[in-house]
Protein backbone atom coordinates (compact mmCIF):
# COMPACT_ATOMS: atom_id res chain seq x y z
CA UNK A 1 0.00 0.00 0.00
CA UNK A 2 2.57 2.42 1.27
CA UNK A 3 4.96 2.21 -2.36
CA UNK A 4 1.26 2.27 -4.22
CA UNK A 5 0.60 5.95 -2.20
CA UNK A 6 4.29 7.09 -3.01
CA UNK A 7 3.88 6.17 -6.65
CA UNK A 8 0.80 7.92 -6.76
CA UNK A 9 1.75 11.43 -5.25
CA UNK A 10 5.06 10.81 -7.29
CA UNK A 11 2.93 10.82 -10.33
CA UNK A 12 0.74 14.11 -9.41
CA UNK A 13 3.79 16.11 -8.52
CA UNK A 14 5.37 15.18 -11.83
CA UNK A 15 1.61 15.94 -13.88
CA UNK A 16 1.26 19.14 -12.12
CA UNK A 17 5.14 20.17 -13.15
CA UNK A 18 3.89 19.32 -16.57
CA UNK A 19 0.66 20.86 -16.52
CA UNK A 20 2.38 24.45 -15.14
CA UNK A 21 5.72 24.45 -17.24
CA UNK A 22 2.34 24.37 -20.24
CA UNK A 23 0.57 26.82 -19.06
CA UNK A 24 3.62 29.38 -18.94
CA UNK A 25 5.12 28.02 -22.28
CA UNK A 26 5.08 30.56 -24.91
CA UNK A 27 1.74 31.00 -27.62
CA UNK A 28 2.63 31.08 -31.21
CA UNK A 29 1.11 32.69 -33.82
CA UNK A 30 0.74 32.83 -37.41
CA UNK A 31 1.12 36.43 -39.15
CA UNK A 32 -2.80 37.44 -40.25
CA UNK A 33 -2.18 38.94 -44.03
CA UNK A 34 -5.52 40.42 -44.31
CA UNK A 35 -5.38 41.89 -41.25
CA UNK A 36 -1.71 43.24 -41.31
CA UNK A 37 0.32 45.46 -43.51
CA UNK A 38 3.81 46.16 -43.82
CA UNK A 39 4.92 49.75 -46.00
CA UNK A 40 6.67 52.18 -46.35
CA UNK A 41 7.44 55.73 -47.18
CA UNK A 42 10.83 57.45 -48.63
CA UNK A 43 11.35 61.24 -49.42
CA UNK A 44 10.97 61.96 -53.41
CA UNK A 45 13.55 65.34 -53.63
CA UNK A 46 13.48 65.69 -50.04
CA UNK A 47 9.96 67.68 -51.27
CA UNK A 48 7.50 64.99 -50.18
CA UNK A 49 7.52 61.54 -49.71
CA UNK A 50 6.80 58.21 -52.24
CA UNK A 51 4.66 55.61 -49.96
CA UNK A 52 4.63 51.99 -50.93
CA UNK A 53 3.93 48.90 -49.33
CA UNK A 54 4.39 45.20 -49.84
CA UNK A 55 1.24 42.94 -50.57
CA UNK A 56 2.95 39.36 -49.56
CA UNK A 57 4.11 38.83 -46.09
CA UNK A 58 4.21 35.86 -44.17
CA UNK A 59 5.29 35.57 -40.66
CA UNK A 60 5.58 34.09 -37.32
CA UNK A 61 5.85 35.03 -33.85
CA UNK A 62 6.00 33.53 -30.05
CA UNK A 63 4.75 35.61 -26.78
CA UNK A 64 5.86 34.07 -23.51
CA UNK A 65 4.13 36.61 -21.14
CA UNK A 66 5.99 35.60 -17.87
CA UNK A 67 9.45 35.31 -19.93
CA UNK A 68 9.85 37.61 -22.02
CA UNK A 69 13.02 37.06 -23.18
CA UNK A 70 11.90 33.12 -24.68
CA UNK A 71 9.67 35.22 -27.43
CA UNK A 72 10.87 35.57 -31.23
CA UNK A 73 9.10 37.20 -34.25
CA UNK A 74 9.95 36.13 -37.50
CA UNK A 75 8.90 37.90 -40.55
CA UNK A 76 9.45 37.01 -44.61
CA UNK A 77 8.26 39.85 -47.21
CA UNK A 78 8.41 39.21 -50.64
CA UNK A 79 10.40 41.79 -52.05
CA UNK A 80 8.43 41.22 -55.31
CA UNK A 81 4.95 42.25 -53.99
CA UNK A 82 6.28 45.65 -53.39
CA UNK A 83 3.61 48.01 -54.86
CA UNK A 84 3.78 52.20 -54.73
CA UNK A 85 0.57 52.45 -57.06
CA UNK A 86 2.56 52.59 -60.11
CA UNK A 87 2.76 50.07 -62.45
CA UNK A 88 5.57 51.50 -64.09
CA UNK A 89 7.59 52.67 -60.97
CA UNK A 90 7.22 49.06 -59.06
CA UNK A 91 8.68 47.46 -62.47
CA UNK A 92 11.37 50.00 -61.76
CA UNK A 93 11.83 48.97 -58.26
CA UNK A 94 12.13 45.21 -58.91
CA UNK A 95 15.13 45.60 -61.18
CA UNK A 96 19.14 45.40 -60.31
CA UNK A 97 19.38 49.66 -59.06
CA UNK A 98 17.10 48.91 -56.40
CA UNK A 99 15.30 45.55 -54.96
CA UNK A 100 16.63 43.09 -57.73
CA UNK A 101 13.89 40.83 -56.82
CA UNK A 102 15.19 37.78 -59.21
CA UNK A 103 18.44 37.94 -57.10
CA UNK A 104 16.97 38.62 -53.42
CA UNK A 105 13.45 37.72 -53.22
CA UNK A 106 12.95 38.10 -50.21
CA UNK A 107 13.39 40.43 -47.30
CA UNK A 108 13.78 38.86 -43.68
CA UNK A 109 13.81 39.56 -40.09
CA UNK A 110 14.63 37.26 -37.59
CA UNK A 111 14.75 38.25 -33.53
CA UNK A 112 17.25 37.32 -31.79
CA UNK A 113 16.55 39.10 -28.29
CA UNK A 114 13.43 40.22 -26.91
CA UNK A 115 12.59 41.89 -24.03
CA UNK A 116 9.22 43.81 -22.16
CA UNK A 117 9.34 47.48 -22.25
CA UNK A 118 6.65 49.72 -21.19
CA UNK A 119 3.55 48.93 -23.77
CA UNK A 120 5.17 46.30 -25.84
CA UNK A 121 8.60 44.86 -26.25
CA UNK A 122 12.25 45.55 -27.61
CA UNK A 123 12.94 43.06 -30.14
CA UNK A 124 16.89 43.06 -31.62
CA UNK A 125 17.34 40.56 -34.66
CA UNK A 126 18.82 39.93 -38.30
CA UNK A 127 17.30 42.25 -40.69
CA UNK A 128 18.30 40.65 -44.39
CA UNK A 129 17.74 42.65 -47.41
CA UNK A 130 19.82 43.23 -50.66
CA UNK A 131 21.70 40.49 -49.75
CA UNK A 132 23.50 42.01 -46.39
CA UNK A 133 22.18 41.15 -42.91
CA UNK A 134 22.48 43.94 -40.33
CA UNK A 135 21.24 44.04 -36.65
CA UNK A 136 18.40 46.15 -35.99
CA UNK A 137 16.43 46.73 -32.42
CA UNK A 138 12.87 47.61 -32.83
CA UNK A 139 10.10 48.83 -30.76
CA UNK A 140 6.86 46.76 -31.09
CA UNK A 141 3.32 48.58 -29.08
CA UNK A 142 0.80 46.05 -28.41
CA UNK A 143 0.16 42.51 -27.41
CA UNK A 144 -3.08 42.79 -26.05
CA UNK A 145 -4.83 39.30 -26.93
CA UNK A 146 -8.60 38.93 -27.61
CA UNK A 147 -10.79 36.20 -28.84
CA UNK A 148 -12.64 37.40 -31.94
CA UNK A 149 -16.43 36.33 -32.80
CA UNK A 150 -14.89 32.96 -33.94
CA UNK A 151 -13.35 31.52 -31.67
CA UNK A 152 -9.64 32.99 -32.54
CA UNK A 153 -7.21 33.97 -30.22
CA UNK A 154 -5.59 37.01 -31.66
CA UNK A 155 -2.80 39.72 -30.66
CA UNK A 156 -1.81 43.21 -32.46
CA UNK A 157 1.03 45.16 -32.59
CA UNK A 158 2.59 48.24 -34.12
CA UNK A 159 6.67 49.20 -35.48
CA UNK A 160 7.92 51.21 -36.89
CA UNK A 161 11.60 51.75 -37.99
CA UNK A 162 14.11 53.67 -40.41
CA UNK A 163 16.67 52.09 -42.27
CA UNK A 164 19.39 53.49 -44.63
CA UNK A 165 19.68 51.45 -48.23
CA UNK A 166 23.03 52.35 -48.68
CA UNK A 167 23.34 50.34 -45.24
CA UNK A 168 22.05 47.03 -47.82
CA UNK A 169 24.38 47.72 -50.91
CA UNK A 170 21.74 49.63 -52.83
CA UNK A 171 23.21 51.23 -55.30
CA UNK A 172 24.33 54.65 -54.22
CA UNK A 173 23.78 56.12 -56.91
CA UNK A 174 20.12 55.01 -57.56
CA UNK A 175 19.35 56.52 -53.84
CA UNK A 176 19.39 59.91 -55.81
CA UNK A 177 15.77 61.35 -56.18
CA UNK A 178 14.86 58.76 -53.68
CA UNK A 179 15.65 59.43 -50.34
CA UNK A 180 18.40 56.86 -48.29
CA UNK A 181 16.53 56.41 -45.24
CA UNK A 182 13.34 54.43 -45.83
CA UNK A 183 10.51 54.64 -42.93
CA UNK A 184 9.65 50.98 -42.34
CA UNK A 185 5.62 50.71 -40.90
CA UNK A 186 4.22 47.67 -40.08
CA UNK A 187 1.09 46.67 -38.23
CA UNK A 188 0.63 43.39 -37.64
CA UNK A 189 -2.13 40.73 -36.07
CA UNK A 190 -1.09 37.20 -35.37
CA UNK A 191 -3.61 34.11 -34.41
CA UNK A 192 -3.67 30.85 -32.88
CA UNK A 193 -6.16 28.24 -31.96
CA UNK B 1 19.54 58.68 -62.54
CA UNK B 2 21.31 58.98 -66.32
CA UNK B 3 24.16 61.67 -66.87
CA UNK B 4 24.90 61.65 -70.81
CA UNK B 5 28.15 64.22 -69.89
CA UNK B 6 29.74 60.71 -67.59
CA UNK B 7 28.75 58.40 -70.41
CA UNK B 8 30.35 60.06 -72.37
CA UNK B 9 33.31 60.80 -70.70
CA UNK B 10 33.10 56.86 -69.95
CA UNK B 11 33.48 55.57 -73.24
CA UNK B 12 36.56 58.16 -73.96
CA UNK B 13 38.34 57.21 -70.56
CA UNK B 14 38.21 53.59 -71.70
CA UNK B 15 39.10 53.93 -75.18
CA UNK B 16 41.88 56.12 -73.70
CA UNK B 17 43.23 53.62 -71.48
CA UNK B 18 42.91 50.73 -73.53
CA UNK B 19 44.90 52.49 -76.15
CA UNK B 20 47.28 53.64 -74.38
CA UNK B 21 48.45 50.66 -72.58
CA UNK B 22 48.60 49.11 -76.00
CA UNK B 23 50.65 51.76 -77.48
CA UNK B 24 52.78 51.39 -74.28
CA UNK B 25 53.01 47.59 -73.83
CA UNK B 26 52.67 46.22 -77.08
CA UNK B 27 55.47 48.64 -78.19
CA UNK B 28 58.13 46.47 -75.99
CA UNK B 29 56.30 43.00 -77.73
CA UNK B 30 56.05 44.00 -80.86
CA UNK B 31 59.05 42.12 -82.35
CA UNK B 32 57.94 38.98 -79.57
CA UNK B 33 55.17 37.70 -82.38
CA UNK B 34 51.82 37.29 -82.67
CA UNK B 35 50.64 35.89 -79.78
CA UNK B 36 52.13 37.91 -77.51
CA UNK B 37 50.83 40.87 -79.00
CA UNK B 38 47.41 39.06 -78.49
CA UNK B 39 48.13 39.14 -75.07
CA UNK B 40 48.49 43.06 -74.99
CA UNK B 41 45.11 43.27 -76.68
CA UNK B 42 43.57 40.93 -73.85
CA UNK B 43 45.06 43.08 -70.80
CA UNK B 44 44.78 46.11 -73.22
CA UNK B 45 40.93 45.44 -73.01
CA UNK B 46 40.99 44.52 -69.50
CA UNK B 47 42.81 48.08 -68.46
CA UNK B 48 40.31 49.99 -70.62
CA UNK B 49 37.49 48.82 -68.76
CA UNK B 50 38.60 48.71 -65.15
CA UNK B 51 39.33 52.44 -66.49
CA UNK B 52 35.54 52.91 -67.58
CA UNK B 53 34.20 51.17 -64.75
CA UNK B 54 36.05 53.46 -62.01
CA UNK B 55 35.15 56.37 -64.07
CA UNK B 56 31.35 55.16 -63.07
CA UNK B 57 31.82 54.55 -59.25
CA UNK B 58 31.06 50.79 -60.47
CA UNK B 59 32.32 48.79 -57.52
CA UNK B 60 31.90 45.18 -57.50
CA UNK B 61 31.27 43.28 -53.78
CA UNK B 62 33.15 40.40 -53.10
CA UNK B 63 31.86 37.93 -52.18
CA UNK B 64 29.70 38.70 -55.61
CA UNK B 65 26.36 38.36 -54.76
CA UNK B 66 24.50 40.09 -57.95
CA UNK B 67 24.84 39.33 -61.49
CA UNK B 68 27.18 42.14 -61.97
CA UNK B 69 29.04 41.11 -59.52
CA UNK B 70 29.47 38.05 -60.62
CA UNK B 71 30.29 38.93 -64.13
CA UNK B 72 33.03 41.46 -63.34
CA UNK B 73 34.61 39.10 -60.93
CA UNK B 74 34.17 35.79 -61.92
CA UNK B 75 33.20 35.51 -65.70
CA UNK B 76 35.39 38.24 -66.89
CA UNK B 77 38.52 37.11 -65.53
CA UNK B 78 37.18 33.33 -66.35
CA UNK B 79 37.58 34.87 -69.96
CA UNK B 80 40.64 36.81 -70.03
CA UNK B 81 42.18 33.62 -68.39
CA UNK B 82 41.11 31.64 -71.12
CA UNK B 83 42.31 33.95 -73.78
CA UNK B 84 45.57 34.67 -72.53
CA UNK B 85 46.45 30.90 -72.41
CA UNK B 86 45.14 29.78 -75.74
CA UNK B 87 47.45 32.40 -76.78
CA UNK B 88 50.46 31.26 -75.73
CA UNK B 89 52.82 29.42 -78.43
CA UNK B 90 52.08 25.93 -79.76
CA UNK B 91 48.69 25.71 -78.21
CA UNK B 92 46.71 23.29 -80.32
CA UNK B 93 43.47 24.41 -81.47
CA UNK B 94 41.58 21.71 -79.80
CA UNK B 95 42.92 22.58 -76.89
CA UNK B 96 41.94 25.94 -77.74
CA UNK B 97 38.55 25.53 -78.22
CA UNK B 98 38.12 22.60 -75.71
CA UNK B 99 38.70 25.62 -72.81
CA UNK B 100 36.79 28.64 -74.53
CA UNK B 101 33.64 25.36 -74.78
CA UNK B 102 33.93 25.10 -71.15
CA UNK B 103 34.19 28.92 -70.36
CA UNK B 104 31.13 29.61 -72.63
CA UNK B 105 29.44 26.45 -70.98
CA UNK B 106 29.74 28.11 -67.28
CA UNK B 107 28.77 31.72 -67.99
CA UNK B 108 25.38 31.70 -68.23
CA UNK B 109 25.19 29.02 -64.87
CA UNK B 110 27.39 31.22 -63.04
CA UNK B 111 25.34 34.46 -63.68
CA UNK B 112 22.57 33.13 -62.55
CA UNK B 113 23.82 31.60 -59.77
CA UNK B 114 21.69 32.49 -56.47
CA UNK B 115 19.00 33.81 -57.90
CA UNK B 116 15.38 32.79 -58.30
CA UNK B 117 15.43 30.49 -61.21
CA UNK B 118 17.53 28.54 -59.45
CA UNK B 119 16.60 28.45 -56.78
CA UNK B 120 13.88 25.02 -56.96
CA UNK B 121 10.66 27.56 -54.99
CA UNK B 122 7.75 28.37 -56.98
CA UNK B 123 8.73 30.50 -60.49
CA UNK B 124 12.05 28.52 -60.67
CA UNK B 125 13.01 26.61 -62.98
CA UNK B 126 12.95 22.73 -63.57
CA UNK B 127 16.02 20.84 -64.06
CA UNK B 128 14.85 20.65 -67.60
CA UNK B 129 14.10 24.12 -68.24
CA UNK B 130 17.18 24.87 -66.96
CA UNK B 131 18.96 22.42 -68.94
CA UNK B 132 17.79 23.87 -72.18
CA UNK B 133 17.95 27.28 -71.65
CA UNK B 134 21.81 27.09 -70.47
CA UNK B 135 22.37 24.52 -73.53
CA UNK B 136 21.05 27.02 -75.72
CA UNK B 137 22.97 30.08 -74.01
CA UNK B 138 25.77 27.87 -74.43
CA UNK B 139 25.48 27.36 -77.95
CA UNK B 140 24.82 30.60 -78.71
CA UNK B 141 27.80 32.25 -77.32
CA UNK B 142 30.40 29.38 -79.24
CA UNK B 143 28.57 29.68 -82.20
CA UNK B 144 28.93 33.99 -82.31
CA UNK B 145 32.35 33.49 -80.61
CA UNK B 146 33.51 30.84 -83.30
CA UNK B 147 31.99 33.00 -86.09
CA UNK B 148 33.53 36.15 -85.28
CA UNK B 149 36.76 34.84 -84.56
CA UNK B 150 36.69 32.92 -88.34
CA UNK B 151 35.63 36.22 -89.56
CA UNK B 152 39.03 38.07 -88.12
CA UNK B 153 40.99 35.15 -89.77
CA UNK B 154 39.89 35.80 -93.13
CA UNK B 155 39.60 39.68 -92.98
CA UNK B 156 42.08 40.60 -89.94
CA UNK B 157 40.19 43.86 -90.18
CA UNK B 158 39.13 46.19 -87.14
CA UNK B 159 35.51 46.72 -87.94
CA UNK B 160 35.02 43.17 -86.42
CA UNK B 161 36.10 44.53 -83.13
CA UNK B 162 34.67 48.05 -84.39
CA UNK B 163 31.07 45.86 -84.74
CA UNK B 164 31.42 44.26 -81.13
CA UNK B 165 32.20 47.87 -79.89
CA UNK B 166 29.19 49.05 -81.90
CA UNK B 167 26.62 46.14 -80.30
CA UNK B 168 28.02 46.66 -76.63
CA UNK B 169 26.92 50.15 -77.10
CA UNK B 170 23.43 49.86 -78.35
CA UNK B 171 22.77 47.04 -75.81
CA UNK B 172 24.08 49.21 -73.10
CA UNK B 173 21.70 51.60 -74.34
CA UNK B 174 19.22 49.23 -74.70
CA UNK B 175 19.68 47.55 -71.18
CA UNK B 176 19.17 51.48 -69.71
CA UNK B 177 16.16 52.09 -71.56
CA UNK B 178 14.57 49.05 -69.98
CA UNK B 179 15.22 50.31 -66.52
CA UNK B 180 18.48 48.66 -65.80
CA UNK B 181 20.86 52.17 -65.63
CA UNK B 182 23.68 50.07 -64.00
CA UNK B 183 23.68 47.13 -66.69
CA UNK B 184 23.90 49.35 -69.64
CA UNK B 185 26.81 51.17 -67.98
CA UNK B 186 29.08 48.95 -67.58
CA UNK B 187 28.15 48.20 -71.38
CA UNK B 188 30.11 51.43 -72.49
CA UNK B 189 32.70 51.23 -70.61
CA UNK B 190 33.22 47.95 -72.88
CA UNK B 191 32.05 49.42 -76.12
CA UNK B 192 34.82 52.26 -74.87
CA UNK B 193 37.62 49.49 -74.13
CA UNK B 194 37.09 47.47 -77.22
CA UNK B 195 37.03 51.16 -79.41
CA UNK B 196 40.61 52.14 -78.05
CA UNK B 197 42.02 48.58 -77.63
CA UNK B 198 41.02 47.41 -81.21
CA UNK B 199 42.67 51.46 -82.65
CA UNK B 200 45.80 50.69 -80.27
CA UNK B 201 46.53 47.40 -81.74
CA UNK B 202 45.95 48.40 -85.51
CA UNK B 203 49.01 50.92 -84.81
CA UNK B 204 51.42 48.65 -83.27
CA UNK B 205 50.87 45.50 -84.96
CA UNK B 206 49.36 43.63 -87.97
CA UNK B 207 45.63 43.22 -87.50
CA UNK B 208 46.15 39.04 -86.78
CA UNK B 209 46.54 39.70 -83.70
CA UNK B 210 42.89 40.61 -82.60
CA UNK B 211 41.62 36.79 -81.28
CA UNK B 212 41.61 37.56 -77.66
CA UNK B 213 40.84 41.09 -78.06
CA UNK B 214 37.74 39.22 -79.61
CA UNK B 215 36.71 36.77 -77.56
CA UNK B 216 36.87 38.83 -74.46
CA UNK B 217 34.37 41.06 -76.14
CA UNK B 218 32.11 38.64 -77.05
CA UNK B 219 31.98 37.18 -73.50
CA UNK B 220 31.79 40.35 -71.61
CA UNK B 221 28.97 41.69 -74.59
CA UNK B 222 27.32 38.02 -73.43
CA UNK B 223 27.45 38.42 -70.06
CA UNK B 224 25.81 42.02 -70.22
CA UNK B 225 22.71 41.20 -72.16
CA UNK B 226 22.10 37.48 -70.16
CA UNK B 227 22.18 39.45 -67.14
CA UNK B 228 20.14 42.71 -68.68
CA UNK B 229 17.19 40.16 -69.53
CA UNK B 230 17.43 37.68 -66.76
CA UNK B 231 17.33 40.25 -64.05
CA UNK B 232 16.42 43.55 -65.58
CA UNK B 233 13.47 44.20 -67.68
CA UNK B 234 15.67 43.78 -71.40
CA UNK B 235 13.51 41.38 -73.61
CA UNK B 236 15.13 38.17 -75.40
CA UNK B 237 13.90 39.56 -78.69
CA UNK B 238 16.09 42.74 -78.35
CA UNK B 239 18.74 40.66 -76.34
CA UNK B 240 19.58 38.41 -79.58
CA UNK B 241 19.07 40.74 -81.83
CA UNK B 242 22.31 42.79 -80.43
CA UNK B 243 24.04 39.65 -79.75
CA UNK B 244 24.09 38.33 -82.68
CA UNK B 245 24.14 41.74 -84.90
CA UNK B 246 28.10 41.48 -85.26
CA UNK B 247 27.48 38.21 -87.92
CA UNK B 248 25.74 40.31 -90.59
CA UNK B 249 29.13 41.16 -90.98
CA UNK B 250 29.89 38.19 -92.23
CA UNK B 251 27.90 39.19 -95.48
CA UNK B 252 30.71 41.16 -96.62
CA UNK B 253 32.45 37.76 -97.19
CA UNK B 254 30.34 36.98 -100.50
CA UNK B 255 32.66 36.99 -103.86
CA UNK B 256 30.96 40.31 -105.17
CA UNK B 257 31.78 42.09 -102.25
CA UNK B 258 34.78 40.85 -101.42
CA UNK B 259 36.52 41.95 -104.72
CA UNK B 260 35.65 45.21 -103.36
CA UNK B 261 38.05 48.18 -101.84
CA UNK B 262 38.59 47.15 -97.97
CA UNK B 263 37.40 50.43 -97.36
CA UNK B 264 34.31 49.84 -98.79
CA UNK B 265 34.37 46.79 -97.70
CA UNK B 266 35.06 48.12 -93.82
CA UNK B 267 31.99 50.52 -93.94
CA UNK B 268 29.34 47.86 -95.89
CA UNK B 269 30.59 45.76 -92.71
CA UNK B 270 29.52 48.24 -90.25
CA UNK B 271 26.06 49.29 -92.08
CA UNK B 272 25.40 45.86 -91.71
CA UNK B 273 25.68 45.50 -88.23
CA UNK B 274 24.50 48.84 -87.78
CA UNK B 275 20.97 48.68 -88.92
CA UNK B 276 19.42 45.83 -86.71
CA UNK B 277 21.41 47.59 -83.56
CA UNK B 278 19.43 50.75 -84.65
CA UNK B 279 16.19 48.86 -84.88
CA UNK B 280 17.00 48.05 -81.28
CA UNK B 281 17.48 51.50 -80.08
CA UNK B 282 14.61 52.96 -81.73
CA UNK B 283 12.27 49.87 -80.19
CA UNK B 284 13.71 50.21 -76.98
CA UNK B 285 13.17 54.21 -77.12
CA UNK B 286 9.21 53.78 -78.26
CA UNK B 287 8.36 51.06 -75.13
CA UNK B 288 10.31 53.40 -72.56
CA UNK B 289 8.38 56.62 -73.82
CA UNK B 290 5.06 54.48 -73.45
CA UNK B 291 6.03 52.59 -70.13
CA UNK B 292 7.63 55.17 -68.39
CA UNK B 293 5.32 58.40 -69.38
CA UNK B 294 3.18 57.38 -65.56
CA UNK B 295 6.80 58.40 -63.74
CA UNK B 296 6.76 61.43 -65.72
CA UNK B 297 4.29 63.74 -63.76
CA UNK B 298 0.16 63.22 -62.46
CA UNK B 299 -0.76 64.26 -65.85
CA UNK B 300 1.63 62.56 -67.98
CA UNK B 301 4.17 63.71 -70.07
CA UNK B 302 6.34 66.94 -67.96
CA UNK B 303 5.61 70.10 -69.67
CA UNK B 304 1.47 69.27 -70.39
CA UNK B 305 -0.15 72.17 -70.94
CA UNK B 306 -2.89 71.97 -68.49
CA UNK B 307 -6.45 73.86 -68.56
CA UNK B 308 -8.21 75.08 -65.58
CA UNK B 309 -10.31 77.90 -64.66
CA UNK B 310 -7.60 80.38 -63.71
CA UNK B 311 -6.32 79.87 -67.34
CA UNK B 312 -4.12 77.69 -69.02
CA UNK B 313 -0.41 76.43 -67.33
CA UNK B 314 2.35 74.18 -68.16
CA UNK B 315 2.86 71.26 -65.73
CA UNK B 316 6.61 71.55 -64.06
CA UNK B 317 9.35 68.43 -65.32
CA UNK B 318 8.77 65.69 -62.70
CA UNK B 319 10.84 62.39 -62.02
CA UNK B 320 11.08 59.28 -59.94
Amino acid sequence: MRPLFAYCVVTVVFMSNIAGNAAFAADEYTYDPVHSSVSFKARHLDISWIHGRFNEVEGKFALDRENPAKSWFELVIKADSVDTANKARDEHLRQPDYFDTKQFPTLEFKSTAVKAVAGGYEVTGDFKMHGVTKKVTINVQGGKEITDARMVKRVGFATEFKLKRSDFNFDPKAIGPIGDEAIIIIDFEGTRK
Amino acid sequence: MPDPALYVQTLSVAAAAGAVFVLAAGGVWRAAGAKQTSAVGVLGLVVGMLAGCLMLGLHPRWPPASGMDRLLLIVLPAGILCELLTGLPRVSARWVWSVRFIVAALTGRILLHGSIYLSGSRGGWSLLHSAVVFAFGTALLVAVWGTMVWLLRRTAAITVPLSLAAASLSGGLAIMLAGYLRGGEASLALSGAIVGTALGLTVIATRENLPGLIGVSVIALFGLLWIGHFFGELTLEFALAVFTAPLLGCLTEFPALRKQHRWVIGAVRLLLVAIPLLAVLFLAKRTFDREMRPLLGANGMSGDTVKSGFGDYRTPGTHS
